[in-house]
This record gives structure tokens, sequence and C-alpha cells, in this order.
């Protein structure tokens, strides 16, 4: 309800409400971009950019079609998705992936989780862009599989099928990182 | 595995910078305000009263023409 209110307000010209919009909706994009592989700075852009066009694009935003995050990440997966293919295009972008801080000294759990991570990344890269993109969505909070689904342009069925298929291919993909 | 993964994956998350409201706002700022989009409703209406509208022309039209050849 508080945020229907805030997007009524930001249509009126109240852009206050709509850094409330942002400051609500930022880190669960920031977490988005990283689950689809993305690095900082590309993930950086792509936000900024997702947020600039939902501000363009607000007065076209209908409820009764869908949740406003629903239309949110629509926003950032064309983007990112975009992004991935662009990426693609560039050989060299592929070895730009994040590299963890793995030889950092410190305890060792944190470092366990750190080579973790850093092979989750790796075996994230291995992914098509499709199962990354479903696979991302699977993982933000509140998300339902209807709306993965309407994201996505598929039926429920379907999604949860994609995204079991993409957690084995990822799991796969670790196994082969763990050697 | 499946829950190591789902629990690896849960923890993969990036901060956003501490600036980048700041950012977004000045670009949203220098934005014109956004266009509120018509209603579907009005948008159906319209509709079928432009196509009422074709229709009476070509009503309109076809009765020219029968009134026309019948004066022949």
């Amino acid at each position: 309800m508080k945020l229907e209110a805030s997007i009524g307000k930001s249509l009126s010209g109240d852009r206050g409400e709509f850094a409330e919009i942002v400051r609500q909706f930022q880190r669960p994009l920031f977490s988005f971009l990283a689950r689809m592989g993305l690095d900082r700075p590309v993930s950086e852009d792509i936000a900024q950019e997702t947020f600039v066009r939902a501000w363009i694009n607000l007065g076209r935003y209908d409820p009764a079609v869908s949740r406003f995050s629903t239309w949110l990440f629509t926003i950032a997966r064309n983007l990112a998705l975009s992004e991935l293919d662009r990426a693609e295009k560039r050989p060299e972008a592929r070895e730009t992936l994040p590299d963890i801080a793995c030889e950092q000294p410190g305890p060792h759990e944190k470092l366990d989780l750190s080579r973790s991570m850093s092979r989750l990344r790796h075996a994230l890269s291995g992914l098509s862009q499709a199962d990354r993109s479903i696979l991302a969505l699977a993982y933000v909070e509140d998300m339902t599989l209807s709306e993965i689904a309407k994201i996505e342009g598929c039926t429920k069925v379907a999604a949860k099928v994609r995204i079991h298929r993409a957690k084995m291919k990822l799991r796969i993909l670790m196994e082969k990182e763990n050697g | 595995m499946v829950d190591e993964l789902d629990g690896l994956m849960g923890k993969l998350s990036q901060e956003p910078p501490d600036d980048f409201l700041e950012v977004v706002m000045q670009r949203i700022d220098d934005l014109p305000l956004p266009v509120r989009a018509p209603r579907a409703d009005l948008q159906w209406i319209a509709l079928i009263a432009a196509a009422l509208a074709g229709f009476a022309q070509l009503i309109a039209f076809l009765f020219g023409i029968w009134a026309a050849s019948a004066a022949v």
C-alpha cells in the first residue's frame, strides 16, 4: 500500500518518493544482478539504468497487471541479458569475472566460503543466459513462481522445470570446479 | 549439494555503493516527469467510437452509390 502511494506521488512529480522506491529495491536488485553473474561495475550500471527506465516508464506501470517488483525485475533482467549478450561478443570480457580474494589470509571458514563463492561465480558463468536469468529470479526474496514465469514469459510448470534443470547444471559445474 | 548450493546462492549478493541512491537521483533530476499512460478503458471507448464513426462513413458511402445508381 505504501509502495503504491509512493508510485502515485512519484507520478505526480515527487522525486523524493521515487528515492524511497530506489532505496527499497536497490539491495535486492544488486543481489539479483550478482546472481546473474555480473561483476560490480556492470551491476552498478545496469541497476542505475533500471531505475532510470523505471522512472521514465512509470506512467505505463499497471498495478492490475503485475506487482511493481515484477515490473522492475523485468526491466533489470532484460538489461542484464542484453549486457551478457554484448559481453559474449567480446571474448576478452569473459576473463573479467570478479575474482574473490581467495588467497587473503583470514579464518578458515571465511576462506572456505570465499573459495566456494568464487567457484559458484565461475560455475554461474558457465550457464546459459536463460539458465542464469531464471536461477537469479528464483532467489529473489518474495518472488513467486507465477511472477518468475511472467517475467520469463513461460508457464509456471515450465518455470519450475527450468529452475530445476538450471540448478542441476549449476551443481554439475560446481562439482567440476571442485575437481 | 543442492542445499549447499541454495545456501551459497542465498549468500551471493552485492551491496549497492554508498552513493548509489544519490547517483540515480541525480540522473533522474535531469529527466522530465513520467507521463501517465491513458486509462485502458478510455482507450477502448475511443477505439469503439472511432470504429463506429468509420462504419457510419462506409454506410453513407454505400448509400450514396445506391442513391446515385437508383436515380439513373
